[in-house]
């Protein structure tokens, strides 16, 4: 005769295997979320025909995990409502948030920018770099600039444009790229 | 789950947490006493999983007095404006199916 303890066992274990197409960060929280109903549920005096009542209301394992992948599966299909404003707002924090917080705004930028799902590797890459490359290239001007130091001004302000036509075009790159995942 | 069931039981599921924060046993007993859930309530946990993902609830475990810790869930503000939302074109579409329903039926 199976005790309480073996029917639950066997139900969690039913659960993990139809689980295992899932996500692991999704399989172990349902994992977590359905040891916690029981836990609440069945207490160490419950008899087996009460553990049977709440395995029974809690449905067939297949059935949860089933309903754990549709829900994820509307999850990737459905992207939330708020794409632009993310989108936008990683952008902006990319290329602007450097002036506000130097270096840790340019980091948020970043780390925005990777948790972004609109975006593949080349542009998640191409983004990092925009802001390294137009360092880079102002120190590779300034170099220049002790070269050619008749016409400082002129080397400033090409720079200073080049870096601003840079960060324009990384914009609209990045919020184009994005748009053609939306 | 329909989906029209799925997505009418997650704002059933915003509309128990409007008035005070409560743990998951409690929802699924509360959408099972009306009948809403009309699946096996451990469906209730993959549909916690997503609005706690959307941002529409947020979570945290806390002691109960006697037992093991439980999940409580509260409404988020963003919860709170999609509810709400939801309230006006639920009703709106709830008086316009059952007009089409009972034109039929006469």
């Amino acid at each position: 005769m199976p005790t309480p303890d073996t029917l639950i066992a066997d139900y969690l274990d039913r659960l993990r295997q139809a689980s295992a197409d899932l996500p692991a960060g999704s399989r172990a929280e349902l994992m977590q979320d359905i040891g916690a109903h029981l836990a609440e549920k069945v207490d160490a005096t419950a008899s087996e025909v009460q553990v049977r009542r709440v395995l029974d209301e809690l449905g067939a394992p297949e059935e949860i995990a089933a309903e754990a992948a549709d829900q994820s599966g509307t999850r990737s299909s459905a992207p939330a409502a708020g794409g632009l404003a993310y989108d936008v707002a990683t952008v902006l924090v990319l290329l602007l948030g450097g002036f506000v917080i130097p270096l840790l705004g340019w980091i948020a930028g970043v780390v925005l920018l990777w948790n972004g799902p609109r975006w593949n590797a080349r542009h998640k890459w191409a983004g990092t770099l925009i802001w390294p490359g137009a360092i880079i290239l102002a120190l590779v001007l300034l170099t220049a600039d002790h070269r050619t130091s008749g016409r400082l001004g002129v080397v400033v302000v090409t720079g200073v444009a080049a870096i601003m036509v840079g960060l324009v075009v990384g914009f609209v790159y990045l919020l184009r790229a994005a748009r053609s995942h939306r | 789950m329909t989906e029209l069931r799925r997505g009418t039981i997650a704002f059933c599921v915003l509309a128990l947490l409007d008035d005070r924060e409560r743990y998951a046993v409690e929802l699924v007993g509360a959408l099972t006493e009306n009948r809403a859930l009309a699946t096996g309530a451990g469906t209730i946990y993959p549909l916690l999983s997503r609005l706690r993902e959307e941002k529409l609830v947020a979570s945290t475990w806390q002691e109960s007095p006697a037992g093991p810790p439980r999940r409580y869930y509260r409404l988020t503000a963003s919860g709170r404006r999609s509810l709400e939302a939801f309230r006006g074109e639920w009703a709106q579409f709830r008086d316009a199916v059952d007009q089409l329903l009972t034109q039929k039926a006469s």
